[in-house]
C-alpha cells in the first residue's frame, strides 16, 4: 500500500512539475494543416516566439490536411470550443462570423494588431481578408501561407519560356517525343490534371488572361459563359488536346522527364526541388500573357483568431503570436524556407529578402505575380462553386462537350448556389 | 387421448398487462438479475447510442432542413432536398455507377469463391497455403492495399500494363480512361473479398453431412449431380448470409475508390458511386442537408434490396435437416 502511494506521488509531482510553469503563462492553441517541412518550420517559429514571449504559450497542433482542419474547425465552433487560432481559406471564414453564427466567433484582427502592419499587407490580402462585420467591412483575418499559380519548366528542354498562349501551344506540340519507338508519345511539353479540384482555379485563371471577370460586385451571379469564358475554356481544350492529361502529382513526372512544363501553385517548388534533385536545371515563370495580359490565382490560407470561449486576455495573447508571425524576419524566414509568399511589403522589399530572390530563381516568380494576382471570392458558398467549376473544366477538358453549352449550364449552376448570399456581403476576385 | 386446448392469441394490450401482472416482476432476483444485464450491456448502448442511433436520427433531421453546419437553428424545408435529388444528374450517375458495380462484383465474387470454396474442402496438396493466400488480401487493409493497387494498374509503370505489354496488347491508363476505371475496382474488390466469402463457403460445406454424399455415391451420381443436387441446395443458407452482406457492403463501397483516385470522383465520375458523391456533398461541398437526403435514400435502396431479397430467400433457401 505505502509502495502504490509512494509510487502515485512520484508520478504526481513529476506531472505537475512540468505542468505548472507552463500554466502561468497564457495558453493559446494554434491548430493547422502544415505538414512535414512546412510543419517543422511552423514548429521553430512557435518555439522561437515562446522563449521571448514571458507572457504567452503557445502550442501549435497539426490537424491533417485542409480538410480534415476545416471538418474539425467546424465541429469545434459548433461545440462551442474551437481552438485560439487557425488557418483557413476565403472562403472558410464566413462560417466563423454572422449570419452563419448567431455571434461572430471570430475575432476581427482589425483593432487587435498595430495598424502599421495592417499598412504593409499588400492590398490583394488586405482585400481578400476584409469581410461584412456589422455592415463595416473590417478585416477579420491575416495572410499567412499565399502562394502563386505559376509555370514550372525544364530549363534543359525549354532554355525560354513561353510568354503567350500560341507560344505554349506550339512548345507543347513540339516537345512531344516517342523515345521508345512503340508508335505512342511518352514525352510531353505539358501537363494537366483534369480530374482535380484545383483544375477550376487554373481555368479562372485563363479566363482573368483572356480579360474576363469572375463574380458581380453583389457576390450573387458569376459571368463564367461569356465570350472571354469561352476563349479561355477553348484555349484550355487546345492545350489538354497537345498535353499528357492524367491524375498523378505534377512533380514526381516533371523530375522524371515525361513532362517539360506544367502550371501549379508556388507551394509546389519545395516537391518540385526535392524530387528534381540535380537531375536536370529548372525554374519558374509567372509572365504567361493571354489575350488580355497575365494573371495568377493566389491560394493558400489565412490566420483567424476566435474569441468564442476565449478570454480577451487569449485573444489579446493570440493577436500577438499572429504578429509575431507576420513581423518581417519572421515573413521572410517563413517565405524563404517554404516558398510561400512574404506578406508584408517591406519585407518582399528588404534586402534579406531580395538577396534571397538574387540566389533562388525559382521563388522570383511567385513574387513577381502578386502585381497581376487574383483570390477567389470569400464566400462560404464558394466550397460548392469551385467544384462545380472543376467538373464542367473536366467535361471541357477531356469529356468531348460543346463549350458554350458546358459554361452556360456552369453559368446557371453557380447563380444558383451564389443565389443564398447574403445582401451586403463583400467578396473579391 | 385428450388433445391441448389450442392456446389463445392475446392482443398487443392483453399481453403487456399479462406481463406486468405475472408474479416475476414481483421477485427481487428478476430485478437484481435485470440490472446486472442492463449495466453489463450499458457501454455497448452508449458506444451506439453517441456514434450509431443519434447521428441515424440526427441525419434525418438534417435531411429535412437547410443551414450551416455550425449554426443548429436551421430552416425547415420538408423533402426539398430529396425533390431536388430525384433531379440531380450527378445523383443519377452515381446511382449507375454503383449499380453498375453491384451488379458485377457481387455475382462474381461470390461465384468465385464457391468455385475455389469447393475446391479447397477436396484432398489437394498444399491446402493451407492456397487457404491463406486466398485470406490475405481480406485481412490486408483497404488503404495500404489501394495504394499498391494503383500503382499495379498505372499507365506508364505499372505491373498489369508489363503483363499485357508481354501478350502484345498496348498499355492500358486504367486511372485516367472511363470506360475502364470501374473495372478496376471491380477487379480490386474481387481479389479483396473473396477470401472471406471463400471461408463463409468452407464453413458451410464442412457442415454438409457426408452421409448425403455416400448415399449419393451409392445410388451413381457423378460429382456434378452430387454438387448441383446436394452441395448447391445445401449451402443456400450460406450462399443467402455471403449475398446479403456482399450486397449491403457493395453498395456502401467507398475506401478503395477514395485512395485510388485521390479522393476525387474518378475520370469524369465514372468511379463516382453514391457513397463517394455523399462524401462530396457533405465534407467538399459541405451541404450538410443535401448529403443526409443522399445518405438516406440510399438507406431505403438497400433496405428495400434486403427485403427483396429476403423474400426471394423464402423461397430458394433449403435450410436441410
Amino acid at each position: 500500500m505505502f509502495k502504490k502511494g509512494l509510487i502515485f506521488a512520484v508520478l504526481l509531482a513529476t506531472t505537475l512539475a512540468f505542468w505548472a510553469p507552463a500554466q502561468d503563462k497564457i495558453q493559446v492553441t494554434f491548430w493547422h494543416a502544415m505538414s512535414g517541412g512546412l510543419g517543422e518550420t511552423v514548429d521553430t517559429l512557435v518555439a522561437q516566439f515562446n522563449e521571448q514571449s514571458e507572457t504567452t504559450e503557445v502550442t501549435a497542433v497539426f490537424q491533417g490536411n485542409y480538410g480534415d482542419l476545416f471538418q474539425k474547425n467546424l465541429a469545434s465552433v459548433a461545440a462551442g470550443e474551437p481552438p485560439t487560432i487557425t488557418q483557413m481559406f476565403e472562403n472558410w471564414t464566413p462560417s466563423y462570423l454572422q449570419p452563419a453564427l448567431d455571434e461572430n466567433a471570430l475575432a476581427p484582427i482589425q483593432g487587435l494588431i498595430d495598424p502599421s502592419i495592417v499598412a504593409d499587407i499588400p492590398g490583394i490580402f488586405v482585400s481578400a481578408n476584409t469581410y461584412t462585420i456589422d455592415g463595416e467591412a473590417t478585416l477579420t483575418t491575416i495572410p499567412f501561407n499565399k502562394s502563386a499559380t505559376i509555370l514550372y519548366y525544364n530549363q534543359e528542354t525549354v532554355p525560354n519560356p513561353p510568354t503567350t498562349w500560341d507560344e505554349l501551344l506550339e512548345l507543347s506540340q513540339s516537345l512531344r517525343q516517342d523515345t521508345d519507338g512503340d508508335g505512342e508519345d511518352d514525352v510531353f511539353g505539358f501537363y494537366m490534371r483534369p480530374g482535380s479540384s484545383g483544375v477550376g482555379e487554373l481555368y479562372l485563371t485563363y479566363l482573368k488572361m483572356a480579360g474576363g471577370s469572375i463574380i458581380a460586385d453583389d457576390c450573387k451571379s458569376v459571368n463564367l459563359n461569356g465570350a472571354e469564358a469561352v476563349t479561355a475554356a477553348q484555349f484550355m481544350k487546345d492545350l489538354a488536346d497537345v498535353s499528357l492529361t492524367g491524375s498523378d502529382f505534377e512533380d514526381g513526372l516533371f523530375a522524371a522527364g515525361t513532362i517539360q512544363m506544367y502550371y501549379s501553385t508556388s507551394a509546389g517548388i519545395v516537391f518540385a526541388t526535392r524530387s528534381v534533385g540535380d537531375n536536370f536545371p529548372w525554374t519558374t515563370f509567372g509572365g504567361l500573357q493571354g489575350p488580355a495580359g497575365t494573371s495568377s490565382v493566389i491560394q493558400g490560407t489565412n490566420l483567424g483568431i476566435f474569441q468564442m470561449n476565449h478570454t480577451q486576455e487569449q485573444v489579446e495573447a493570440a493577436a500577438d503570436f499572429v504578429s509575431f508571425l507576420v513581423d518581417v524576419p519572421q515573413t521572410v524566414f517563413w517565405a524563404q524556407e517554404t516558398g510561400y509568399l512574404p506578406v508584408r511589403t517591406s519585407a518582399i522589399e528588404s534586402a534579406e529578402f531580395q538577396d534571397f530572390l538574387a540566389n533562388s530563381d525559382t521563388y522570383r516568380a511567385p513574387t513577381e505575380s502578386l502585381d497581376n494576382a487574383f483570390i477567389t471570392p470569400g464566400l462560404e458558398e464558394w466550397s460548392d462553386v469551385r467544384l462545380t467549376i472543376a467538373d464542367a473544366v473536366e467535361l471541357i477538358l477531356v469529356g468531348g462537350v460543346d463549350i458554350q453549352e458546358t459554361l452556360d449550364q456552369l453559368d446557371a449552376d453557380v447563380d444558383e448556389a451564389l443565389s443564398s448570399v447574403s445582401d451586403g456581403i463583400s467578396c473579391t476576385g | 387421448m385428450t388433445q391441448a386446448a389450442p392456446t389463445p392469441k392475446l392482443s398487443l394490450i392483453q399481453r403487456i398487462q399479462a406481463y406486468f401482472a405475472s408474479d416475476q416482476l414481483r421477485s427481487p432476483r428478476f430485478w437484481k438479475d435485470s440490472l446486472q444485464a442492463y449495466i453489463y450491456l450499458l457501454p455497448t448502448l452508449v458506444i451506439l447510442g453517441v456514434f450509431t442511433f443519434f447521428p441515424f436520427v440526427n441525419s434525418f433531421f438534417l435531411s429535412l432542413h437547410e443551414g450551416p453546419i455550425t449554426n443548429p437553428t436551421r430552416t425547415f424545408t420538408g423533402l426539398e432536398h430529396f425533390e431536388k435529388l430525384f433531379q440531380d444528374r450527378k445523383f443519377w450517375k452515381a446511382m449507375w455507377n454503383t449499380t453498375y458495380y453491384v451488379m458485377f462484383s457481387v455475382p462474381t465474387t461470390i461465384f468465385l469463391a464457391l468455385f475455389f470454396a469447393v475446391l479447397l474442402n477436396t484432398k489437394i496438396r498444399f491446402k493451407g497455403f492456397f487457404r491463406t493466400a486466398f485470406f490475405l488480401p481480406y485481412i490486408t487493409p483497404t488503404v495500404a492495399a489501394a495504394v499498391v493497387w494503383e500503382w499495379i494498374f498505372h499507365r506508364d509503370w505499372g505491373l498489369f500494363n508489363s503483363f499485357l505489354n508481354f501478350f502484345g496488347i498496348p498499355k492500358q491508363d486504367f486511372i485516367n480512361n472511363p470506360e475502364l476505371a470501374m473495372p478496376m475496382v471491380i477487379l480490386f474488390s474481387i481479389w479483396k473479398y473473396m477470401g472471406f466469402n471463400i471461408v463463409i463457403f468452407l464453413a458451410g460445406l464442412q457442415n454438409i453431412s457426408k452421409e448425403y454424399y455416400d448415399a449419393a455415391a451409392i445410388d451413381g451420381a457423378n460429382a456434378w449431380q452430387r454438387f448441383w443436387k446436394i452441395t448447391f441446395p445445401l449451402l443456400t443458407p450460406v450462399t443467402f448470409f455471403v449475398l446479403i452482406i456482399s450486397m449491403v457492403g457493395a453498395f456502401k463501397v467507398f475506401d478503395e475508390i477514395f485512395v485510388i483516385f485521390h479522393g476525387s470522383t474518378g475520370p469524369l465520375d465514372s468511379a463516382m458511386t453514391v457513397m463517394i458523391f455523399f462524401y462530396q456533398t457533405a465534407f467538399g461541398r459541405f451541404k450538410m442537408g443535401y448529403a443526409s437526403a443522399i445518405a438516406y435514400t440510399m438507406f431505403i435502396v438497400i433496405f428495400l434490396f434486403t427485403l427483396l431479397q429476403m423474400w426471394l430467400a423464402k423461397r430458394r433457401v433449403h435450410y436441410g435437416g
